[in-house]
């Protein structure tokens, strides 16, 4: 290996820490704010990944329990924060919390029927939609979460590989094939 | 990097565009993040974990004293138990039994102890042997036989003591009558 070529490649290494280490010092410097007991710092996480949190969580649980389960799992990680070993991780520990809980839901879940709040009025609307989510729920866990992120919740793709740990191409590919198998399911040609 | 609708919203896609809006009804409505319990101020352990340590030392070595003592209290007053009892345990009296030996000189008699006959040590006996051996038949106990006590027979062992004095002083005076020996005083006074 030539002299530039490694000059260049110390450089690529030098300039990555560079690029990462703030950017992963600041979730762990929230983290611990947040193990202090920090208020401040527990509504900056919460307002941070609650709209992640909801959208896992959707995909799994009815969406009259989803709210409270929510709420559910940020009290659990408070608790639990100080066993988080790689505070520069937390969003895909908040997303492990996320799924356990919703499966946990089930475990002492009695069948019931979603009502809908106003029978009347967008009837036809909301059965589309409800249509929508089911053919989603119905795909597998990758592209479910994923395009839950992006259809409803209406996270970009960068902010959805931010937030869960995914890289830029896992985003994308899970939303490009999670799109066809939806459009699939629902019936609808390209 | 591409920019597409469903990547980063820039541009335009009215299929995506239908779906966010029909899904919008399921989507998070921001609301007020949990209150923290209140901080409780952890209190430090007073101790140190060299003091925890020095404490689990100490306690050990008190419960080996305390253990210790213990041991010889009980053996304390056992050999006390031992001695009181060995006090208040009634003892019969021990007996020498003797026996008066005539020297072959008439003047001097020789007390022996009775030497007490050597028990006979105990025969161990096989299994087989002991079931061919016959039963013992059945003895009538004589009626007359009388059993002395320890006491009664030193009583007797000393009245026949006494008697043979008497007897053998009998003899001597009877043989000094007899063959012309000196008779003494205390027979002359009876006379």
């Amino acid at each position: 290996m030539s002299e530039p070529e490694m000059t260049g490649n110390l450089f690529f290494l030098a300039n990555r820490e560079n690029n990462s280490t703030p950017k992963q010092s600041a979730e762990a410097r929230l983290v611990d704010r947040v193990c202090d007991g920090e208020q401040q710092a527990f509504d900056e996480l919460y307002l941070r990944y609650s709209r992640m949190i909801h959208g896992i969580i959707l995909t799994r649980v009815p969406f009259d329990e989803v709210d409270d389960i929510v709420q559910e799992v940020f009290l659990a990680a408070y608790k639990n924060l100080h066993t988080l070993r790689d505070k520069n991780a937390v969003g895909g520990w908040l997303a492990m919390i996320a799924r356990n809980r919703a499966n946990e839901f089930y475990r002492s879940f009695k069948p019931t029927e979603e009502l809908s709040e106003d029978l009347s009025h967008n009837q036809q609307a909301k059965n589309q939609a409800r249509e929508i989510l089911d053919a989603i729920r119905s795909l597998t866990e990758t592209y479910r979460e994923t395009l839950i992120l992006r259809l409803v919740e209406g996270m970009t793709g960068e902010e959805i590989a931010e937030r869960t740990g995914l890289t830029h191409q896992s985003v994308r590919v899970n939303l490009h094939r999670g799109m066809k198998l939806l459009r699939h399911r629902l019936g609808i040609t390209e | 990097m591409v920019n597409d609708y469903l990547w980063n919203k820039k541009g335009e896609d009215p299929e995506i565009e239908l779906f966010e809006k029909q899904l919008r009804i399921f989507q998070y409505q921001e609301l007020t993040p949990p209150r923290l319990p209140a901080k409780v101020s952890v209190v430090k352990p007073y101790f140190s974990f060299f003091s925890l340590r020095l404490a689990v030392g100490l306690s050990v070595i008190f419960g080996l004293l305390l253990y210790g003592a213990t041991i010889l209290i009980t053996y304390d007053s056992k050999e006390t138990a031992i001695i009181n009892r060995s006090d208040l345990t009634p003892h019969p009296p021990t007996f020498n039994p003797v026996r008066v030996v005539q020297s072959k000189n008439d003047n001097d008699r020789i007390i022996l102890p009775i030497k007490p006959e050597p028990q006979s040590k105990p025969q161990f006996i096989n299994a087989s042997q002991r079931v061919k051996r016959e039963l013992p038949q059945k003895v009538r106990r004589t009626k007359n036989k009388i059993r002395l006590t320890a006491e009664e027979k030193y009583a007797y062992n000393q009245l026949m003591l006494a008697l043979s004095i008497t007897g053998s002083k009998l003899n001597e005076v009877k043989s000094k009558v007899n063959g012309g020996g000196e008779i003494p005083n205390e027979i002359k006074s009876i006379r």
